[in-house]
């Protein structure tokens, strides 16, 4: 009977620590302040003691080094403290706010003509799964097509999807691209031109979409201001390795708490390249298909919405894909996002700053997310200029920015997902043990961080040395589990 | 002194080292032992239709009268004859009737409750879950707790309360000053069937473009963007789909060929026909006798004037919205999903 009370006040204790409530949240945060904050309190002022007091703060005219040092340091912590609350407020709006799901309920109406396009190179392992899955699907079959697009695959691709044709000859209607510019975004822009209808709806091959999914992700599109739709990624492979289990981690604070608050707050979910579509006459609108950068999802997300389209997100229309077992292959995946998604950056900000179609919130939401991807290496120049103020001796006010950045850092750990949002993220998911891993997310951040940091800067190179960008394929793992 | 500060210092680095190290505890254990790992469920065989509980129960009930595969969950109590005889309250699993039921008295069953045929019952009756293959008549002040499918009519007395998933082969009829949720017929009737309303007289249709509205910004060929409200003059013909980010206001017997999508509001005039979809984050008014084809969608309240029709009979449609009211007369093709409250106006 002791052991049972005991085991409750235990589970019980466990629940409390657990819980994220408004409370324990508060005292937490107060709390890793207070321990970060302490050597800044601890610094001698007692004028009997042997050390000269500290300045607040390093002038320009005595110590110029230090000062613009000091200058830097604080734009960097504001900057850490701005996306800091963005996460905490993505959180807390998923936690109490109103949950928009506008279209979701659109089960029953006339259908529009679409064009499915999956994504393929060198997918053997993968592609029967999708178009199998899309067989099935309950869209009205004489209002879909489904275009395996083939970039110059060298395996048994092009066969498996032909034997398919062969079966399905008027639903499907391959595309086999064996020559043109190497990259899933040529290739799609490419296989554009063969879509029926206005809305095309987009899968990697590794992808299988569930039975509704078709209509789940159409159904937007009957808003006409709507020029892409996003669903909910999930990894199958949640399971493999450590990796995977972190990504997965990741994956359900980005999707279940980022996109979705963003989506809550009419501000700018952004879509994803799959699982989602995009209204073909918004995209030629817009300046058409861009082939040239690494993240042409990233690049019609953000020229659609400076242009007064929207991009909804729908978290119930979730798929399956697979996410990276290997850390070199990882690190290729988060180095072509930042590439692509600073070459967007680059492109559009000020276009999108100024865009007469934004409100305030997805203005300062959409600059926000177009610069997630310097953060990391701004958070490495903070890390460098804290050490150089720390032992310049520079300021007084100085050691206590310093424990702020550090708490600031804790609060935008994990780049696309804080803590706090994957803990929320995974507890409305119905998991909870997974979330004793969070810890090793430290180790996903250091690599994210020195993977994307080195990313910026050879997209600097690039621009310099004229260096075209090399798209990397993310390796497939399906089937090697079963050989 | 020295030594005071080094033991500070020193016992507030173990605390911290302490402090950081234990998560990694739970977090190694978790890793070399794994517990919760796998993939979140996403059914394959996901979809919203409205008639998936019902289509459950057919199949069970089907198995259990030997006319359908085994599905593993054959356990039912038969409804006696005479039907007189029957305790419902008494039941303790769920009930097949191998015939048509037809009572003046008010039935009331917990258990789902499968219907080989039709079933009439008096005021005041009460089903958890109900599947007729005919016909379901219910009296005034029925209610529907959870869901209800009828292969043929599904008729719902005055002051019905019509929750969750109600669904039909042919058409729903819902009386006056009844509650619904969700709905789904090919016709969806509101309010009393012989509802009469004079049609109002509509100014003759003249041809307009929305190209032609002040401040409009061309979107594309056929998509028309206004920033601020928006009236749509009364008896014009627009072709093309139009978005304004304040109120649209479509006039008396205007048409327009296309969808249309408002932030603030939208009002739907006597007349006025919509053939495209209607979108809206604020409150949607459409009214007497107007004509809408395609969904009608607010993230608000829809109101809907009498005699309205939304949706084709060869063209089912979705009306969804948090609250919706429906008048007297109004015919919905498809499928009405009110969020939260659904009700028809008390004439």
């Amino acid at each position: 009977m002791q052991n049972f009370l005991l085991r409750l006040r235990l589970k019980s204790f466990i629940d409390m620590a657990i819980w994220p409530g408004r409370l324990q949240g508060f005292v937490c945060v107060l709390a890793v302040w207070l321990m970060s904050a302490l050597p800044a309190f601890a610094q001698p002022d007692n004028p009997r003691t042997t050390l000269p007091k500290l300045p607040l703060l390093p002038s320009f005219k005595d110590y110029p080094v230090a000062a613009v040092m000091a200058s830097l340091l604080f734009v960097i912590v504001v900057i850490m403290m701005i996306y800091g609350f963005r996460h905490f407020l993505f959180t807390m709006n998923r936690l109490l706010g109103v949950q928009r799901h506008p279209y979701i309920d659109i089960s029953v109406a006339r259908w529009p003509m679409i064009t499915v396009f999956i994504a393929a190179h060198n997918e053997e392992k993968v592609i029967a799964g999708c178009i199998e899955a899309l067989l099935n699907t309950d869209y009205p079959v004489d209002r879909l097509k489904i275009i395996p697009v083939n970039d110059r695959s060298k395996d048994r691709t092009a066969k498996i999807i032909d034997s398919y044709v062969a079966r399905f000859p008027l639903r499907i209607s391959p595309f086999h691209r064996i020559s043109g510019k190497a990259g899933k975004g040529a290739a799609l822009k490419d296989a554009l031109k063969f879509a029926e209808g206005d809305i095309c709806i987009i899968f990697d091959a590794d992808y299988v979409p569930g039975r509704g999914l078709l209509k789940q992700l159409v159904a937007p599109f009957f808003d006409p201001e709507v020029g892409a739709v996003m669903g909910r990624v999930v990894p199958v492979n949640s399971g493999a390795n450590l990796l995977t289990r972190m990504l997965d981690l990741e994956r359900s604070g980005g999707y279940q708490v980022d996109q979705q608050a963003r989506m809550n707050l009419n501000l700018m979910p952004q879509y994803g390249g799959t699982v989602g579509g995009v209204r073909l006459s918004a995209v030629e609108a817009v300046g058409g298909w861009h082939d040239d950068t690494l993240a042409e999802d990233t690049d019609i997300t953000y020229r659609l919405m400076f242009n007064g389209w929207k991009t909804i997100y729908t978290n119930r229309s979730e798929c399956y894909e697979e996410v990276p077992e290997e850390w070199n292959v990882r690190i290729k995946q988060v180095t072509r996002w930042a590439k692509g998604h600073n070459q967007v950056m680059v492109r559009y900000w000020w276009q999108f700053a100024i865009s007469p179609y934004l409100t305030l919130g997805q203005r300062l939401d959409g600059l926000l997310l177009l610069f997630v991807f310097v953060v990391p290496l701004i958070m490495l120049i903070g890390w460098g200029l804290a050490l150089g103020l720390y032992f310049l001796n520079a300021g007084s006010l100085l050691s206590q920015l310093i424990p702020i950045f550090a708490l600031m850092l804790y609060g935008t750990l994990g780049n696309f997902a804080a803590f706090f949002e994957i803990v929320v993220a995974v507890l409305i998911d119905g998991n909870r043990r997974r979330l004793r891993l969070l810890p090793f997310n430290l180790l996903g951040f250091f690599v994210s961080l020195f993977a994307i940091s080195g990313a910026v800067w050879s997209l600097m190179l690039d621009g310099i040395l004229k260096r075209e960008m090399v798209w990397d394929k993310t390796i497939r793992y399906r089937g090697e589990a079963t050989k | 002194m020295m030594t005071e500060s080094y033991f500070t210092y020193t016992a507030f680095a173990l605390i911290c080292l302490v402090l950081l190290t234990l998560p990694f505890v739970a977090a190694f254990q978790e890793w070399r032992h794994p517990t919760d790992f796998s993939a979140l469920p996403v059914s394959p065989n996901y979809t919203s239709d409205i008639d998936h509980f019902a289509k459950r129960l057919h199949a069970d009930a089907s198995a259990k009268l030997g006319l359908g595969m085994p599905t593993g969950y054959e356990d039912f109590d038969f409804v006696t004859d005479p039907l007189e005889d029957m305790v419902w309250s008494k039941a303790s699993k769920r009930l097949i009737s191998r015939l048509s039921i037809q009572t003046t008295a008010p039935i009331r069953s917990a258990r789902p409750l499968y219907v080989e045929g039709g079933i009439r019952a008096g005021a005041d009756s009460a089903f958890t879950s109900l599947y007729a293959t005919g016909d379901i008549d219910l009296g005034a002040e029925s209610e529907l707790h959870e869901w209800a499918h009828a292969d043929g009519v599904l008729r719902l007395g005055k002051n019905s309360v019509a929750l969750r998933r109600i669904s039909a082969g042919k058409a729903i009829e819902l009386g006056n000053e009844g509650w619904f949720e969700r709905l789904h017929a090919p016709k969806v009737q509101f309010g009393s069937s012989s509802a009469t309303l004079a049609l109002p007289t509509l100014p003759k249709q003249t041809p307009a473009s929305f190209a032609d509205l002040p401040d409009v910004v061309k979107q594309t060929p056929v998509l028309f963007l206004i920033r601020g409200d928006c009236a749509l003059p009364a008896g014009k013909i627009y072709r093309g789909s139009l978005i304004v980010t304040g109120f649209l206001t479509v006039g008396t017997g205007t048409i327009v060929v296309g969808d249309i999508k408002s932030r603030a509001g939208v009002s739907i005039g006597s007349g006025a026909s919509v053939q495209g979809a209607i979108t809206c984050e604020k409150r949607v008014y459409v009214f007497n006798n107007a004509r809408v084809f395609g969904p009608v969608i607010s993230e608000s309240d829809i109101l809907i004037g009498s005699h309205a029709v939304i949706g084709l009979p060869d063209g089912l449609t979705t009306v969804s919205a948090r609250n919706i009211i429906v008048e007297d007369g109004v015919v919905v093709h498809g499928t009405i999903w009110a969020l939260e409250i659904g009700m028809v106006k008390p004439v």
